[in-house]
């Protein structure tokens, strides 16, 4: 039973940390404020689940959902690259909830608010990945893969750029830096692992509707990546695990469940005034909050 | 090298730029001078890209770049160093430096599978130049915590080593205390013997006319003068703009 539950905790923070490091690439460190990534994780987690309840098996579906998700990034990255700052922050919200509409009334292949039930857990190359435990396993790949890959991008000359960017486009463009390409490959990028995201809680889950990709649902995670510090990957990875087990010692209280949810919400909101308050660059951050 | 054509730009009721023509040498110091708000930096901006002018065109080696963006007139060899210091500010010195050697940062794929390595040549060239401007110590600093004269230092720097043709100083020695300001005069007139080519805005008139081969002198947006510096100290025109400078009048 206590096995059971720590499997469950130990997937959902591999799933997390694959969102939360995808977010710290374009907001962390190239700074763009995207509040559009919970619909790249929505649009992840639906594409796949489409493909996986039509028989496509899991690693194409995963692939393609990335790719769709990476796509839209980018889409998403013409319109950004003339705004900045608070401006760029309406228009991915914008993004995110003309995403969750879509979701929501597109019912000949959404199903509209009763969602896709029934999505078939991963099978890899005759691998069964049905059990939690094993799924446990593809998770923690799939997460280091993802972070791979990632630190490999911000610890390289492409990461360095972006943070040139980041810091002050004007001059990068003046060493004569294409940062419209870089904002754009950050974004679609980091939505395409943000789509990966999604298909692994598509298929860990069984079952995805609307209601899982409000803007509601990305708090925690643009709280992990606040928390954890803008541009640290490491901070990042702490975060996660605390903000995802902070709010778990609740349950052995004996709460119900309307008082759950509110409580937790407090408890999330006192954790980023405190860090703002005595600790405005996260665990590890390198980069103030502005 | 650099010609520039009837160049005119207007910011709402005022003409920053106004009916601006001239050229200037390759291998030769120009500096630009002139009062206050006479338009220098906005002729910066126009060549550099930052801002479009409303009429006019601007030619580098004869092709015309008028309404090319910042990023191709960086690449075509057109360096800048801005007035406000513009460093990146979480990245160290060295990171700086090395973001401006080449473009190769930009390929995602070149530099996930590790083809785009900090070489030794590269690395010995950003040592090389800061201990050229002096500043070598700050190599692994941020570039947040250096002094105001090592950060001017450290995009000099920079400036330099992006690939160039023709540099684009405004104000390299504004601000800074005298013992940096000996320096990066030493520092340009190094450069003029490379035979590099520099179009400079300078406040400071000693300064400039020890350095310049060639002087224009700007006000409300035009070329008022162009010459020697001796020239330009006999220009009757000139003294009238500068009425008050004592420099001018000493001299």
């Amino acid at each position: 039973m206590i096995d059971a539950y720590f499997i469950h905790l130990l997937t959902l923070i591999g799933i997390y940390l694959i969102l939360a490091i995808s977010l710290q690439l374009s907001l962390g460190y190239s700074g763009l404020l995207n509040l559009g990534h919970i619909a790249f994780f929505g649009i992840g987690a639906y594409v796949s689940a489409i493909l996986s309840l039509n028989g496509t098996i899991f690693l194409i579906s995963a692939l393609i959902a990335g790719i769709i998700s990476g796509f839209f990034g980018w889409l998403l990255s013409l319109p950004a690259n003339r705004l900045k700052g608070d401006y760029l922050a309406l228009a991915t919200l914008g993004f995110s909830f003309v995403v969750y509409a879509i979701f929501l009334n597109w019912i000949e292949i959404t199903k509209g608010p009763f969602g896709l039930p029934g999505i078939p857990r991963p099978n890899v190359f005759g691998i069964d990945f049905s059990s939690n435990s094993s799924f446990l396993i593809l998770v923690i790949i799939l997460v280091l893969i993802s972070y791979f890959f990632i630190h490999r991008i911000c610890n390289s000359q492409f990461g360095k750029a972006l943070e040139a960017t980041r810091d002050d486009e004007l001059a990068a463009k003046s060493l004569g830096k294409h940062t419209v390409k870089l904002k754009s490959v950050s974004l679609a990028v980091s939505a395409f692992f943000a789509g990966v995201a999604g298909c692994l809680s598509a298929s860990y889950i069984t079952f995805i509707n609307p209601s899982s990709f409000t803007f509601l649902n990305l708090i925690p995670i643009l709280l992990i990546v606040i928390i954890g510090g803008l541009a640290s990957l490491r901070g990042t990875v702490l975060a996660t695990i605390v903000i995802v087990l902070l709010p778990e010692p609740l349950r052995f209280i004996g709460l119900s469940s309307s008082i759950l949810g509110p409580i937790r919400q407090i408890i999330f909101t006192l954790m980023l005034i405190l860090i703002i308050y005595f600790k405005p660059r996260g665990f590890f951050g390198r980069v103030n909050l502005e | 090298m650099l010609k520039i054509k009837c160049l005119t730009k207007i910011f709402g009721g005022i003409t920053a730029v106004n009916n601006c023509s001239f050229e200037i040498e390759k291998g030769k110091i120009t500096v630009l001078i002139g009062p206050n708000g006479s338009g220098k930096t906005t002729i910066f901006n126009l060549i550099s890209g930052i801002i479009k002018p409303d009429q006019g065109e601007i030619f580098l080696n004869n092709q015309n770049i008028t309404n090319y963006p910042i990023d191709q007139i960086s690449n075509l060899g057109i360096s800048r160093l801005f007035q406000q210091t513009r460093l990146f500010k979480n990245l160290t010195v060295k990171e700086n430096l090395l973001l401006a050697i080449d473009n190769d940062d930009v390929k995602l794929w070149k530099n996930i599978f590790g083809f785009n390595k900090i070489t030794k040549e590269k690395q010995e060239a950003v040592q090389k130049i800061l201990k050229d401007v002096g500043i070598l110590k700050t190599e692994n600093m941020l570039a947040n915590e250096l002094s105001f004269g090592q950060k001017r230092l450290a995009e000099l720097a920079r400036t330099i080593l992006n690939p160039h043709q023709l540099f684009l100083l405004d104000e390299p020695v504004g601000g800074v205390n005298p013992r940096i300001k000996k320096n990066i005069a030493k520092f340009l007139l190094d450069l003029k013997k490379q035979k590099q080519t520099i179009l400079l805005i300078e406040h400071d008139m000693p300064f400039a006319f020890d350095i310049a081969d060639c002087i224009i002198v700007i006000n409300a947006g035009g070329v008022i003068a162009q010459g020697t510096p001796i020239e330009i100290k006999r220009n009757k025109e000139v003294l009238k703009t500068y009425l008050g400078c004592a420099y001018f009048r000493g001299g």
